[in-house]
């Protein structure tokens, strides 16, 4: 099972970056799970998981970080033999820490899933985020196969910028969108191109 | 067979011998946790933050079984954590599903303005006022839980676990970063506005430190956590860690021991960074309780041997390894950082997916060691 695992601030617009991919992967007849740990004020799209009958996991944690992961993997493992679907989303909070949950899978995730972490990071605030948070950026980006960076119809991609969330994340590719307005297949796309 | 009371000065003297760096005749086993214990005696979560008797005795019937020292906390409930971090959190039976795990919403719950407010209420009015309305009034909604904790505690009492964690301390850190939320916090309120913060700060400080001491005198209370969620130096960098945080970790630690109450630093996440700074503190004063993703032999080696460091067994080795890899992972952990100055514990809380025989293991490990390897 493909494991998609999404991180990112509160407000960096992973809901409407995860909505748009899983519209994407129902379009091409990709069955699809999602496992959301972060209440937000967009919510995963109510009519596609009608339509589809998507697979909601809500993941429900007490404080910060401590029993997430070890949740996070019972949930990923009971969703692989009971629901077994092509692709499994995860949407994380902003305090998780991606190099953490890749450990945690290593160690004790089983062979059968294939994990791709993804950090989204809104273009418009990061000169001010790596300025505020630069420990907990650095920690959010450590682990990520790929950057998304978003809103970039709002301010446009900095280089500078880009090249640093690279190099917090250990050379990771970046890539740009604008998830509001991204054409119907774009996300889907983009992360495949990259996620080989 | 000893007497619940005898058991307990037993307990509470083994642990006070750890936190001294002294030896003791058995490592003492202090677990953490709530929604483990209830999982492990088949309690439905709904049930186990409202019927806090029947939390009691499932709570009673692990520990026992785990043969433990003492513990962090006798009933637990979730509208706790609303109030540590200004937030609204969502309950099982309530906004959840019966046997779902609670959960902080993470949101901007409180506005910027409201600071202002603060200055003009003072702490303690605002706080209420605004837990009432923007937290789904969590401290009426914890009434029967502090209703419940007398009872509770006489319960523990009688059965000899000491409880050495009988309140949270919370640093005004971690009420702002909740309640304004994390980004929110950082970008718009310790970046831009500094001065604003180390006078909202002090001034929730000094009323804080008027109600720990009342609450101190009012429980009898054996011990506290001082919370490190939100304050570690994987969330900040340890120059901002000394400027806004340890301010309020010195008081609440200058209060406890001019109170004689033992300080408990409960701290998420990687604290590597900032170890250091615990330095400042009084050798055998303190525990220290590392959840694992801090190197603990790292803290034995920076800190020495005076100083008691409790944990940290991972939450993934609970729910995802064996026995013997538990037993394995105390027994050298001991070996490394011990045997005296030890509690052994989990990491943070044990998770609700912990395998029951995989936490027996850590409990047995732990009390095995002197015998398996005695001492001089």
């Amino acid at each position: 099972m493909e494991v998609l695992l999404f991180g990112g601030f509160l407000g960096s617009g992973k809901t409407t970056v995860i909505n748009r991919l899983l519209h994407d992967l129902t379009d091409q007849g990709k069955s699809a799970a999602i496992v959301e740990n972060e209440i937000g004020t967009v919510g995963i799209d109510d009519v596609l998981v009608a339509q589809t009958g998507l697979k909601v996991t809500p993941l429900f944690g007490g404080c910060v970080c401590c029993q997430l992961t070890a949740d996070l993997l019972t949930a990923v493992h009971t969703i692989e033999d009971q629901v077994n679907p092509d692709v499994l989303v995860v949407e994380m909070t902003g305090l998780a820490m991606m190099d953490g949950i890749r450990d945690t899978f290593a160690r004790y995730g089983r062979d059968t899933l294939r994990l791709h972490t993804i950090a989204v990071v809104d273009m418009a605030r990061w000169p001010k985020l790596i300025r505020a948070m630069e420990p907990v950026v650095r920690r959010q980006l450590a682990g990520a196969d790929l950057v998304l960076v978003n809103k970039t119809d709002v301010v446009p991609a900095d280089p500078e910028a880009l090249e640093q969330m690279s190099q917090l994340a250990g050379g990771a590719p970046c890539r740009t969108l604008s998830a509001q307005s991204m054409e119907p297949g774009a996300v889907l796309t983009l992360i495949r191109e990259v996620l080989r | 067979m000893m007497n619940g009371e005898a058991l307990y000065q037993l307990h509470l003297d083994r642990i006070r011998k750890a936190l001294a760096c002294e030896p003791v005749d058995r490592i003492p086993v202090v677990p953490c946790a709530n929604a483990y214990l209830a999982r492990s005696q088949h309690v439905v979560l709904k049930e186990y933050i409202s019927d806090f008797d029947k939390a009691c005795t499932a709570n009673l019937a692990e520990l026992t079984r785990l043969d433990a020292d003492g513990t962090q906390n006798v009933i637990f409930s979730p509208y706790l954590l609303g109030t540590q971090w200004l937030s609204k959190a969502a309950i099982p039976g309530v906004e959840l599903g019966d046997d779902d795990m609670w959960q902080i919403t993470e949101a901007e719950n409180m506005k910027f303005e409201e600071y202002e407010d603060i200055k003009r209420m003072g702490w303690d009015a605002w706080q209420k006022k605004f837990i009432a309305e923007k937290c789904n009034d969590n401290w009426n909604r914890l009434e029967p839980f502090f209703a419940a904790n007398p009872k509770a505690y006489q319960r523990f009492h009688e059965a000899g676990i000491p409880c050495i964690a009988d309140f949270l301390m919370i640093t005004p850190f971690e009420y702002f970063c909740g309640g304004r939320s994390l980004e929110t916090f950082f970008t718009e309120d310790l970046m831009e506005e500094p001065e604003l913060m180390h006078e909202i700060f002090d001034l929730v400080l000094e009323s804080n430190l008027k109600t720990y001491r009342q609450q101190i005198l009012d429980t009898h209370a054996t011990g506290v956590w001082i919370g490190g969620w939100r304050t570690g130096p994987d969330l900040i960098s340890p120059a901002m860690f000394d400027e806004f945080v340890w301010p309020s970790f010195k008081a609440y630690y200058d209060l406890c021991i001019e109170m004689g109450v033992i300080p408990t630093f409960h701290l998420d996440s990687n604290w590597d960074l900032c170890i250091d700074k615990f330095k400042r503190l009084e050798d055998k004063t303190y525990i220290l309780g590392l959840d694992s993703k801090t190197d603990m032999r790292n803290a034995r080696k920076v800190l020495g041997p005076n100083v008691c460091l409790l944990g940290d067994v991972p939450c993934e080795l609970f729910a995802f390894g064996t026995p013997d890899q538990v037993a394995d992972y105390v027994t050298r952990m001991l070996e490394d950082v011990g045997p005296w100055g030890v509690i052994i514990s989990s990491g943070c809380d044990i998770p609700s997916d912990a395998k029951p025989e995989n936490v027996k293991a850590m409990a047995d490990a732990a009390h095995e060691f002197l015998n398996t390897h005695p001492q001089k």
